[in-house]
């Protein structure tokens, strides 16, 4: 089986490769209908042979076929089916693999459903086609997943064990699928400037969705993040996580930009954030792989890959820079709508804090470079500055909804839901004590924003419009969520570290109690484990227990602790891990107390589905 | 001057206004939150007391030892120079003799006072810098 994955992905390449030269200007080949005829063939060979390939990677790891090296390296026999499943996409080839798939199945289905009569329709396959063929060409020469073990291995080595979760067996088809909408925004952003032609209406459905998988991924990653390594938080300000928030910021920036008018200028903005989508994507993969920043959660890196990747990125920016420059002037006058203001700040803010957060990722690398130190950044960069575009984003999104400031009357509809929300929240944080200016700040604005949007509400006059942008505000109300929930958090979650002996109990913080009543140990397939059982009192009353475990995986001679989390009032977290355990009579517990963690899974869900939702209202509509 | 123009002018300055104040806040919090990330070796050549840094490197098998109240002492080498480090709390589950670890905090004298320990989750992991020194002394295993 493996040989047919291996062809069937050199038949893809060559299929790429046929594309790109039917779209050079030779005369031979043909009338420009015959040639489109093939062109769309030869995307469709693409598209099925990339299938047949992944369908087969899948297959060799569910039948454990040893004889592929990277089923030996990623699976063992032992493993559950699904983890089987998942590991074909966990490792750097599958996930590429699992990539291009998407990248060419979009495509395709993109083609057929969207692009029925349009002259340029097949620009569009050709340019897939190029970014396919980089894939491939990457896949085939530097991270093959056909590989061939010789001799065959007995026994796989195992899927990392802190990889086996839900979450994140879940979260790369996720991610790559939104990876996979930036590739088609840009094919369609590039297409779209070479033919000078203005339906950029055309893509919204995608940006869109895009944006709600890439919100989805985001939020998948940190959830997998918090549950399985242990340590309590849920964005540490890594460098993988911080490349995968650039893209998520260009879908942001799109998703408002759909608003712009159809002004020659505002075009060329929305085009040039197309493009940026997918070299941002491009960009986060490359320093995933290139292990060129010390990760403390890198899992796959080589720098070969790494160096291809940023070539790869390079080209496709002179390609695109290309057809800008040669782009057809075209002088549209559009009425320039009011809203359009905040829209483009809202744009300007957006890609600043896109290059902030880009700067602290790459300072690294300049610093290594120029000066040959090695640095990293603190979190407390990425903390501060994204606390202070924060407060811009509340503020002009307090503005934004409401009905056009014209006059003193309605810039009083903006002060008095902000005055509203201090007297609140300063009234409220009598109880919580939060010291830190900023973060009250942050609490009153996001605040004062849902407040804003209740007035509104409110108001019956309002009720139409609001409906009109429904899926808007409740993006815009799950954002203050967020920012609520964070900041909470931030000041008031607590994190001791105690040493506990069986049968003792102690106090933490004041209100929770915890009592060690057992431990066992437990011979698994796979793993050894010792659970430790705590008895939680919160405020005198018995909440529930708490299984802290500590897992020994001797075939990859890992040790992973398990988090165990209790729920407190249905938004709260208790967190508690067994950080150290020595064969002694003591128990090293490390215990935090997250107060609404769950507001934070739950404002992102609420935002990537109500954009959502406001793909099938627009269905509607049109309808 | 038109109001249309005016208007475009006023939104120009606006933005300037947002990129110069984020400007000077960024390299003014990024100035402040640098971290030089350095190995036992490259500290010996270099006066960094009293900054925040980090130290990477392997755990000298047999160096750790911890009193009653979790103050742990041991001894980070990268095979060349060793440093000798400090630090209260529960150390990561996955912090052993001859591990990747980095320590975060600040020389104070000849020790090494750290307040935060990190250790690979990842076996195969270790910083990048030191596996590259090590490869060359040939003390690193594949």
């Amino acid at each position: 089986m493996r040989e047919v994955g291996y062809y069937s992905l050199l038949i893809s390449l060559i299929a790429a490769l046929a594309v790109i030269l039917l779209k050079l200007p030779i005369k031979i080949l043909g009338p420009e209908e015959r040639k489109n005829k093939l062109v769309f063939d030869l995307f469709f060979v693409q598209t099925s042979f990339n299938l047949i390939a992944f369908i087969i990677l899948i297959y060799c790891y569910l039948v454990d076929d040893f004889s592929v090296a990277l089923v030996a390296l990623n699976s063992n026999i032992t493993m559950l089916t699904f983890y089987k499943i998942s590991a074909a996409w966990s490792s750097h080839q599958g996930s590429l693999l699992l990539w291009e798939c998407f990248l060419t199945s979009f495509g395709f289905l993109y083609f057929y459903c969207q692009l029925k009569k349009e002259s340029w329709r097949f620009d569009f396959l050709y340019v897939q086609s190029l970014l396919s063929a980089f894939f491939l060409i990457l896949i085939f020469f530097t991270s093959n997943p056909f590989k061939q073990l010789y001799p065959r291995a007995v026994e796989g080595q195992g899927l990392n064990p802190i990889l086996q979760d839900v979450a994140l067996a879940i979260h790369p088809p996720i991610l790559f699928a939104a990876y996979s909408g930036f590739a088609l925004i840009y094919s369609m952003s590039v297409v779209m400037l070479r033919a000078g032609n203005i339906v950029y209406t055309k893509i919204a459905g995608v940006i869109r969705i895009t944006f709600a998988l890439m919100t989805f991924a985001l939020a998948l990653g940190s959830w997998w993040a918090y549950r399985e390594l242990g340590w309590g938080g849920f964005w540490f300000w890594d460098p993988v996580e911080n490349s995968a928030l650039l893209p998520w910021l260009v879908s942001l920036a799109l998703i408002h930009s759909m608003h712009l008018g159809n002004n020659s200028h505002d075009l060329s903005r929305k085009y040039l954030l197309g493009i940026l989508g997918f070299i941002a994507s491009l960009f986060a993969t490359f320093i995933v792989r290139s292990g060129l920043l010390i990760s403390v959660h890198s899992f796959a890196s080589d720098s070969n890959k790494g160096v291809i990747i940023l070539l790869a990125t390079m080209f496709y920016i002179a390609f695109a820079a290309f057809y800008l420059i040669r782009a057809k002037q075209i002088e549209i006058k559009d009425k320039n709508k009011p809203q359009y203001f905040y829209l483009k700040v809202n744009l300007a803010i957006i890609l600043v804090y896109f290059v902030t957060i880009a700067f602290g990722i790459m300072a690294p690398i300049f610093y290594e470079t120029i000066y040959g130190e090695k640095i990293t950044v603190g979190a407390n960069y990425f903390n501060h500055i994204s606390r202070f575009f924060a407060y811009l984003i509340l503020l002009l999104i307090t503005c934004a909804n409401l009905p056009l400031v014209k006059n003193l009357k309605s810039i009083i509809n903006i002060i008095i839901p902000l005055l509203l929300a201090a007297a609140i929240v300063l009234c409220v944080n009598e109880f919580l004590e939060i010291k830190n200016s900023g973060s009250l700040v942050l609490l009153i604005l996001s605040c004062g924003m849902i407040l804003g949007q209740i007035f509104l509400l409110a108001d019956g006059k309002n009720i139409k419009m609001m409906s009109k942008k429904l899926s808007m505000h409740f993006a815009h109300f799950a954002f203050a969520l967020l920012v609520i929930a964070i900041t909470i958090q931030y000041e008031k979650s607590f994190d001791i570290e105690s040493r506990v002996k069986i049968g003792e109990g102690r106090y933490y913080n004041d209100d929770f109690y915890l009592k060690l009543t057992k431990l066992d140990r437990e011979r698994k397939d796979d793993f050894m484990l010792i659970q430790a059982s705590f008895e939680v009192w919160h405020q005198n009353v018995q909440i529930g227990q708490l299984l802290p475990e500590i897992r020994f995986y001797p075939r990859q001679n890992i040790k992973t602790n398990e988090v165990s989390i209790l729920r407190v009032k249905a938004l709260n977290d208790l967190y508690a891990t067994i950080e150290r355990y020595d064969e002694s009579e003591y128990l090293y517990l490390r215990l935090q107390y997250k107060p609404l963690m769950n507001l934070v899974w739950l404002s992102l869900v609420i935002m990537a589905s109500s954009i959502l939702w406001s793909l099938k209202k627009k269905k509607n509509d049109e309808a | 001057m038109t109001s249309r123009s005016r208007k475009k002018l006023i939104l120009y300055i606006f933005i300037f206004t947002i990129i110069f104040i984020g400007y000077f806040l960024v390299i003014k919090t990024f100035e402040e939150n640098i971290i030089y990330f350095v190995t036992p070796k490259e500290l010996q050549s270099k006066s960094l007391t009293g900054k925040e840094i980090r130290i990477g490197g392997l755990v000298k098998p047999g160096s750790s030892t911890c009193d009653k109240d979790l103050n742990w002492i041991f001894i980070i080498t990268d095979n060349v120079a060793e440093v000798k480090v400090q630090y209260h709390g529960i150390l990561p589950n996955l912090f052993r003799d001859g591990q990747g670890v980095i320590a975060k905090g600040e020389m104070q004298g000849d020790e090494f006072i750290a307040n935060e320990i990190l250790a690979k989750h990842d076996e195969k992991y270790i910083p990048k810098s030191i596996a590259q020194d090590l490869q060359k002394k040939g003390y690193w295993r594949k």
